[in-house]
């Protein structure tokens, strides 16, 4: 927490080495927020692209306020969210690792059941997949979130419980409790 | 949920492959800089005002403070936007500190009712290169920093350490990173230290009144960083300079608490002599050589990578065979961290086989290597799993006992394994 508020008083400063310690210290968590919300990888380069350099535009009046690893995977988030909209629905079939062209080895490793995890995800409310990601692979407290997001820690923890119960339901049995 | 939640994890790896990464690095990383570039091409004095009102923040308790001893006669419109500086600002003690050449500080440590007498040298580097030259002496210790590069010698352990780059080590070296981030190595520490450490700063206080040591008017400065570390200084009204400190950390919480560091002298543009900064290794000491050290950290992680993504994908035997290469090859890497958290996860991998002996065997050579680590109620909860399975209750139910007892107020008791750990004793008990 320290180090970040070092970073983005650096980074306001002007110092474009603080940047790029700031991206990648968190480059590979928004990766993962974004390749979580969109199945297609080259939108998740645009949208982790568009949050950082709207961040970085910022600099010299960017105010820290709760973490910078909760404000980013927020950012990623949101935009993610904007073309999802846009793009209306998840085409299933492309769904596969952010970045990663399918190929045989890739194919390999990559179980039926994990296949199923993203499916199951994409299916998922926008709201309840939101929550899942930001708690699950962006490491964010729900406390975090819901000051991010402006919404209630009790509604991001009601979005998150139900989207897990949907996503035990959808496995059919693949998980256990 | 534990369960579900790794399958998330394992469905969306951390990022694109390298290759992908790299190409995508340069263009978000480019467009970010000339972004950057472009406001402060706008709005150049931007970061420099907001440094400066951010600096003079708590201008109303100063204020007060300084008109009891200046006068308000005194006030008026400074060049920005804050009233004119009262006695002291902290801005005096910066710029007074970016004129001095050296500092040498002398004081005492605080650790564990023993009181270790220190002496610090510290200038900036003779090339005019990054960071500094330092030497600490204390008690057994003894630090050497040239530039980015140090030696510890821990004289008790007969040890020696070299940090190829004093700004990516860990550990003992954490505390001189924050130096560098503080002072951003430009030209050394100084003022930029404090300049930096005002703007991080929680509840900055101003007190002025006459230092007792001296006789002279001074200013008594206290702040916090988190609830960790807290600080109070006095600096010298006519010099600027600071005179006196203390820092208090984690293992001195308390206000009534000795000081982890009172520095109780300091020394400005002494002439240092070069061989200060000089460090010979003495003969027969243990070399911990921090850079191979980091390779082979790298080694264990790849290794313990592999045995995660096998156990994910069910193959547990396979993951079993990869997690005891991390136990037995680096046993004590990183205080014994990869190699534990190998066993814990064989453990959880001979469950998964339906072979519960086994998961006994290695999650009690856990308990008994690395006990000193933090964190082991899951292991007490697969523990407990494993004895059930063997049909061993009372032993099962001594070790959910355990995981509740160890994980009682570090983790929810509605998550994984708290949770589980009562359902197994309500079950096990026939209720």
């Amino acid at each position: 927490m320290l180090e970040d508020r070092l970073l983005v008083r650096r980074f306001n400063a002007g110092d474009t080495q603080a940047l790029r310690r700031i991206y990648e210290k968190y480059r590979a968590g928004l990766w993962r927020v974004g390749g979580a919300l969109l199945s297609d990888p080259e939108a998740v380069e645009d949208v982790v692209h568009d949050a950082f350099v709207a961040f970085a535009s910022q600099a010299g009046h960017f105010e820290l306020k709760g973490s910078l690893k909760g404000y980013l995977a927020i950012c990623v988030a949101n935009r993610a969210r904007n073309v999802s909209r846009q793009q209306r629905s998840i085409d299933l079939g492309r769904l596969q690792q952010p970045g990663l062209e399918p190929d045989s080895s890739q194919a390999a490793s990559d179980t039926e059941l994990c296949q199923m995890v993203r499916a199951a995800l994409a299916e998922l409310a926008p709201d309840q997949r939101q929550a899942i990601v930001l708690h699950v692979l962006g490491s964010l407290r729900f406390r975090e979130i819901a000051r991010q997001t402006g919404e209630s820690v009790n509604t991001v923890k009601s979005r998150y419980r139900y989207g897990i119960a949907k996503l035990r339901s959808r496995l059919n049995g693949q998980v256990e409790r | 949920m534990n369960r579900i939640k790794n399958l998330i994890r394992a469905a969306f790896p951390a990022g694109p492959d390298r290759s992908s990464w790299i190409q995508a690095d340069d263009r978000i990383l480019g467009d970010a800089s000339a972004a950057m570039k472009q406001t402060h091409t706008n709005n150049p004095r931007a970061s420099g005002a907001r440094l400066w009102r951010t600096i003079m923040k708590n201008r109303r308790t100063r204020l007060a403070t300084a008109a009891m001893i200046a006068a308000a006669a005194v006030l008026s419109v400074g060049v920005m936007d804050w009233l004119v500086p009262p006695a002291w600002a902290i801005g005096h003690t910066i710029k007074a500190l970016n004129g001095v050449r050296s500092i040498v500080i002398r004081g005492v440590g605080y650790d564990d009712g023993n009181v270790s007498p220190f002496t610090l040298w510290i200038r900036p580097t003779r090339s005019g290169g990054e960071g500094f030259d330092m030497r600490f002496k204390c008690a057994d210790q003894l630090i050497v920093v040239r530039g980015r590069k140090a030696w510890v010698y821990l004289a008790d352990q007969n040890l020696v350490m070299i940090y190829d780059d004093v700004t990516t080590s860990y550990g003992m070296m954490r505390d001189l990173q924050w130096w560098y981030d503080f002072a951003h190595l430009n030209p050394w520490v100084t003022g930029k230290v404090l300049a930096a450490a005002r703007h991080v700063a929680e509840d900055w206080e101003e007190v002025y009144g006459v230092d007792e040591r001296t006789g002279r008017d001074s200013v008594f400065v206290t702040c916090a960083y988190g609830s960790e570390s807290r600080f109070w200084f006095v600096c010298d009204l006519e010099t600027k300079l600071i005179v006196e400190a203390k820092y208090w950390n984690w293992s001195s919480p308390g206000p009534e608490d000795p000081p982890a560091c009172h520095a109780t002298s300091f020394t400005y543009n002494e002439d240092l002599d070069d061989t200060l900064f000089d460090f010979q290794i003495p003969e027969g000491v243990k070399i911990i050589d921090k850079a191979k050290e980091r390779e082979t950290e790298q080694e264990a992680q790849a290794l313990s990578d592999q045995a995660e993504r096998l156990h994910m994908e069910g193959k547990y035997a396979d993951a079993i065979a990869v997690y005891q290469q991390v136990h037995d090859r680096f046993p004590q890497l990183t205080d014994g961290v990869p190699a534990s958290t190998a066993l814990a996860m064989m453990g959880h991998g001979y469950l998964r086989l339906g072979e519960p002996q086994k998961a006994v065997e290695v999650l009690q050579k856990q308990l008994s290597e690395y006990g000193y680590l933090e964190g082991h109620e899951s292991t007490y909860y697969k523990l407990g799993c494993a004895y059930r399975d063997l049909g061993r209750k009372d032993e099962a139910l001594k070790a959910f006992e355990e995981c509740l007892a160890l994980g009682a107020g570090r983790h929810n008791p509605d998550e994984y394994p708290l949770q589980q750990a009562r359902e197994q004793i309500r079950q096990l008990n026939g209720r």
